[in-house]
This record gives C-alpha cells, sequence and structure tokens, in this order.
C-alpha cells in the first residue's frame, strides 16, 4: 500500500513540475509586442526591399500592401495601406472601423525628391 | 496516513498557485515603443534626402523641407520631433558648413573642425552657414549645443550630414544621432 502512495505522490510531483513549465512557456514567456509595433515590423521588412522606395513614390498603395503582407507580421489583423504626400493627397485606403492601429514609415523619394508617407492601418473584425 | 495529507497538501498549494496567478501579466516587458523605429526611419532617410537634394534643387533646401515634412508626419502620430543639421561640403579650398535648426528656438550650435572653433546662430526653423578650411580629406567635428557636446570624422570628398534629433511623446523621449 505504501509503494502505491508513493507512486502517486511521485506522478504529481511530475506533473507539477510539467504544469510549472506550461505555465512559465505560454503565460509568462511568450511576450507578443503590441499591435503597432507589427506594423512598424512589417512596413520595416518591407521598406528594406528595393521596389518599396520606387512604390512609394508611385503612390503604389496595392503593391506597398502585397509587400507587407507577404512580410507575414500581420497574421490575424486586416490591414489596408495608403500612401500620401507632402501635399496632404492621399492614395490607398483608410479603414472606418472602431478600433485602428497606424505605423507609417518616411520615404524621401526615389529618383528624385518626392516625400511620401506610408500608413498602413491594421485592424480586427 | 501522513503521506495522504502531504499529497492533499500538495495538491492545495498547486490550486492555490495556478488560481492565484496573474494570467495575463507578463514579467517581460513587451515591446510597445514605436518611436524607435521612426527614429530609426529618419536616420536613414534624412541621408538620402540629402542625396537626393544635391541631384536636384540644392542640399539644404531638400534637407529643409524633408526636416519639415517628417515634423508634420510625426505630429500625425502625436510625437514632437526637433532636430539640428549640419551639412558639410566641400568647396576646394573651404568646407562650407550649413545648418539647420528645428529645435523650436533660435541656438548657437559652437563648431569645431579640427582645432578652429566658430559659432553658428541659426533661427528657429530657418538655416544659416559659414565656412573653415581644414586641411586632409578627413576633418573632425564636433558641435556644441545647449552644452551637449558629440560629432565624428567626416571625409572631404562627399557632402555629409550629422544631426541630433529627439522624439518626444508624453514621458518616453528617443535621441538619435546621424552621421552620414
Amino acid at each position: 500500500m505504501r509503494g502505491v502512495w508513493k507512486t502517486i505522490e511521485a506522478i504529481i510531483g511530475g506533473l507539477i513540475i510539467l504544469l510549472f513549465a506550461a505555465a512559465l512557456s505560454s503565460n509568462y514567456m511568450n511576450i507578443s509586442p503590441s499591435v503597432p509595433v507589427h506594423g512598424y515590423r512589417a512596413l520595416s521588412a518591407a521598406y528594406d526591399k528595393g521596389e518599396f522606395r520606387a512604390y512609394a513614390a508611385a503612390m503604389n498603395y496595392s503593391g506597398i500592401n502585397e509587400m507587407v503582407e507577404a512580410t507575414g507580421y500581420l497574421q490575424g489583423y486586416n490591414h489596408t495601406v495608403q500612401v500620401c504626400s507632402q501635399g496632404g493627397s492621399c492614395a490607398g485606403i483608410q479603414p472606418s472601423k472602431e478600433n485602428v492601429w497606424v505605423a507609417g514609415i518616411m520615404v524621401a523619394g526615389d529618383q528624385s525628391y518626392q516625400p511620401m508617407e506610408v500608413i498602413l492601418y491594421m485592424y480586427r473584425e | 496516513m501522513k503521506g495522504q495529507f502531504f499529497v492533499i497538501g500538495a495538491l492545495f498549494i498547486c490550486i492555490l498557485l495556478f488560481f492565484g496567478m496573474p494570467i495575463n501579466v507578463s514579467i517581460t516587458k513587451a515591446e510597445t515603443d514605436d518611436m524607435s523605429r521612426i527614429s530609426d526611419n529618419l536616420a536613414a532617410e534624412l541621408p538620402h534626402a540629402l542625396n537626393l537634394g544635391i541631384n536636384g534643387s540644392g542640399p539644404v533646401e531638400t534637407l529643409m523641407n524633408f526636416t519639415e515634412f517628417s515634423i508634420d508626419a510625426a505630429g500625425s502620430h502625436g510625437i514632437n520631433m526637433t532636430c539640428f543639421w549640419l551639412v558639410f561640403t566641400d568647396n576646394g579650398t573651404t568646407i562650407n558648413v550649413s545648418g539647420g535648426n528645428f529645435m523650436g528656438s533660435p541656438k548657437t550650435f559652437s563648431i569645431n573642425i579640427s582645432g578652429a572653433t566658430k559659432d553658428l546662430y541659426v533661427g528657429g526653423g530657418s538655416t544659416n552657414w559659414t565656412t573653415f578650411s581644414p586641411s586632409g580629406y578627413a576633418f573632425n567635428v564636433s558641435v556644441t549645443v545647449d552644452g551637449d557636446v558629440s560629432g565624428g570624422t567626416m571625409l572631404r570628398n562627399k557632402t555629409s550630414i550629422y544631426s541630433r534629433l529627439s522624439l518626444e511623446r508624453g514621458r518616453n523621449l528617443v535621441r538619435k544621432e546621424i552621421l552620414a
């Protein structure tokens, strides 16, 4: 009888250790950055590629939208892209949702000086 | 019978620990600050604007325009951006130093190039210039503004920029030095 209890105690001890390890890894160590940071990561990764600057200068928001989508940082979020010039004219879609997170990146121009801000809107349905 | 109480006690402690744990609170702080990413973006784009200006309507004019554009764009993200920059252009025998001040109020830049010091007064939101005559293909620059001293080494055969920018939102502050 004593051996049975010893075995049960050992199992419980093992379970405690496993549960602690699981709790630590899932609740305490898996840190998710804030939503705009996901956006900045996506924009930065796209910005590092050659076409980004040309797309921004041409106000090609759909091209940039494809680039940020391809980075994989925006999984779980709906998103739209807008490209705005210095004069304030914008190409692209600004979503009319209740909670929208925004990330933006500035581009001085491509072949000539033509400052643009690329704005990434993120939201959840 | 003594052992069973230990088991029950252990279970009780486990239940207390797991139900008492603040599940949504993280030990490590999540990355929430976007300002460092915006400062990285500006550190890359200010020299790019300068290069586009060299091939276009002039480096100082272009840089001034881009700085104003950046201040407006940062403002739309709730960020108060202030900065100054110095552009170094080789004119053969002299180095032309143009300063842009976007720090909100007039400033005097104490510029030291390879041992020679000059004060450059620049009004808020405007530019001014001075000249130096250093020797050699590279020269050391140190700039003192509001008691802060910084600088670096510039090459003579290229138009160079030195800039210090500051992004501020609430109590968060990011400062960046750009040398290109």
